[in-house]
């Protein structure tokens, strides 16, 4: 064994880092981490308690006009129901509903007796009976 | 997390706006709806403009009446005479005859008809009440500027509306604002009933006989011919009063048998259309659901005889429509047989009728308006 079994690069390795180093750094970023970020955008229109207010006052203002546009009256009077007729019509154009057909019995037999055939008796009255 | 957070504070940010967009954004379009529905309703613009005839027509004085004009009375109820033309008796040129006037006095009278869909009021009149003897009747201003229109256009021959106003359309076919009419014929009446000067009087009286024989000329809708038969009425019953007082006993015969055909006619028609409302009746709901016509054999072939054998065609083209119901609703049997008796009118001469009849045939039948008809029914 000789003086050369000395390890040349003995003298060239680094300088190990400070041992409060790791510490200081941890630090650092735990205290970063327990500092408020910076707001974003969302951030600020979600915390605004002024924009909440009037948000809050917009829904009420547009929910009471909705209410009043169905309460206020139309100017316009609703169109009557198709069946809806003036009386003074209506007593014109109502008709009795009728049998088209009624025949009446004759006594117990409620036979009824041969008609004459309608062009023989065309244009004749119940008194005037048919031609012999 | 923070993603998270942003994510979720971002959705709600927005959402919040959402709501208050959508609230305003209805709130504006409710209220644009509101705003032009007033202004169509009331908009001048969309009421049918006054319309003046092209001249003024000669009304010819009345037709000599002698006894052997005075008609004897119709046997309304022989049998013989079921399926003749219901008309009056009475020649009523011996009352009140038309004016010869060559403008059709259906473009008049249809500007006061609703128009459009949905239907909007037509030519605006107002109605006061005249204190006749402690009681009140509905009627125009005596002085009214569209009684003044009216008299010009009861000068003129013609009234037609179907087609060179509307067009015939079944069920949804127009009809002109008859109450209008009614009143300014009962406007005349009451007008004449006041009158010091009597020749005016018996005028206003025959203005209302021209305008109830202006509506009966056109023989398409019964109610349109109720209407007729009710004014040539009133004014016939003043002109009846009027013969009386003067001690004009022709005039006071035919005016009778005028006023007696008016009862008998309004009877015949009845028992006419009860043959087609009486089909109505049979209309129901199956075990199923579905709106059915359930007539019996005897009701249906009640509604074909109408359709067959009637004269005035009015009547005829109300049952049109009951046979296309039954074209589709109806039994099979019942179906067929509406069928071949729409294709039989179909081929018939009178071209309004036939046109109908194909319509019929080609045209569906909707629940709608089958409901419609049993509540006509019912009514």
């Amino acid at each position: 064994m000789t003086t050369n079994d000395r390890d040349p690069f003995d003298g060239l390795r680094p300088a190990p880092p400070p041992a409060a180093l790791r510490q200081r750094v941890l630090d650092a970023a735990r205290q970063a981490a327990l500092e408020p970020s910076a707001p974003t955008l969302w951030d600020r229109l979600f915390e605004s308690r002024s924009l909440r207010a009037a948000w809050g006052a917009a829904c009420a203002v547009l929910a009471a006009a909705h209410l009043a546009l169905t309460a206020l009256p139309s100017q316009v009077e609703p169109p009557a129901p198709a069946l809806a007729v003036a009386p003074e019509l209506r007593e014109v154009i109502e008709l009795p509903r009728q049998d088209s057909d009624v025949q009446l019995g004759f006594g117990a037999t409620d036979t009824i007796p041969a008609r004459s055939e309608p062009d023989e008796a065309e244009g004749r009255s119940l008194d005037e009976g048919v031609p012999s | 997390m923070n993603r998270n957070r942003t994510v979720f504070r971002a959705t709600a940010v927005l959402g919040a706006a959402a709501v208050v967009i959508a609230l305003a954004a209805s709130l504006a379009t409710r209220a644009a709806d509101r705003v032009a529905g007033d202004e169509r309703a009331r908009a001048p613009g969309l009421v049918a403009a006054p319309v003046e005839p092209a001249a003024i027509g000669r009304v010819p004085e009345p037709k000599p009446l002698t006894l052997k004009e005075v008609p004897k009375p119709r046997c309304w109820s022989c049998p013989a005479n079921n399926w003749e033309r219901i008309d009056f008796e009475l020649d009523l040129d011996h009352l009140a005859p038309l004016g010869d006037g060559s403008s059709n006095a259906a473009l008049w009278l249809a500007g006061f008809a609703k128009t459009g869909d949905p239907p909007e009021p037509g030519r605006p009149y107002h109605v006061v009440q005249h204190e006749v003897g402690g009681t009140r009747k509905r009627g125009l201003a005596f002085d009214d500027p569209i009684l003044a229109e009216a008299e010009a256009w009861v000068t003129q021959g013609t009234c037609r509306f179907y087609p060179d106003v509307w067009k015939l359309e079944g069920f949804a076919t127009r009809i002109p604002n008859l109450l209008f009419a009614l009143d300014v014929a009962k406007t005349w009446v009451l007008r004449g009933r006041q009158a010091e000067d009597r020749v005016a009087a018996v005028e206003d009286y025959r203005r209302a006989v021209r305008l109830g024989r202006l509506l009966y000329e056109e023989d398409a809708t019964l109610i349109q011919h109720l209407v007729a038969i009710a004014i040539v009425r009133l004014g016939v019953e003043a002109l009846h009063d009027e013969a009386r007082a003067q001690g004009d006993v022709l005039t006071v015969a035919a005016a009778g048998t005028v006023l007696a055909d008016v009862d008998a006619m309004r009877s015949r028609a009845a028992a006419r259309v009860s043959r087609v409302t009486s089909v109505w009746e049979g209309v129901r709901t199956d075990f199923f659901g579905r709106l059915r016509m359930d007539a019996t054999d005897e009701q249906v072939e009640s509604a074909l005889e109408l359709v067959r054998k009637s004269k005035d065609p009015r009547f005829r083209f109300e049952a049109l429509t009951t046979l296309r119901a039954l074209l589709h609703y109806g039994s099979d049997e019942h179906a067929e047989l509406a069928r071949v008796a729409l294709e039989e009118v179909a081929a018939e001469s009178n071209a309004q009728l036939a046109e109908q009849a194909r319509l019929a045939l080609e045209q569906p039948f909707s629940d709608e308006e089958l409901a419609l008809l049993k509540l006509e029914a019912a009514d």
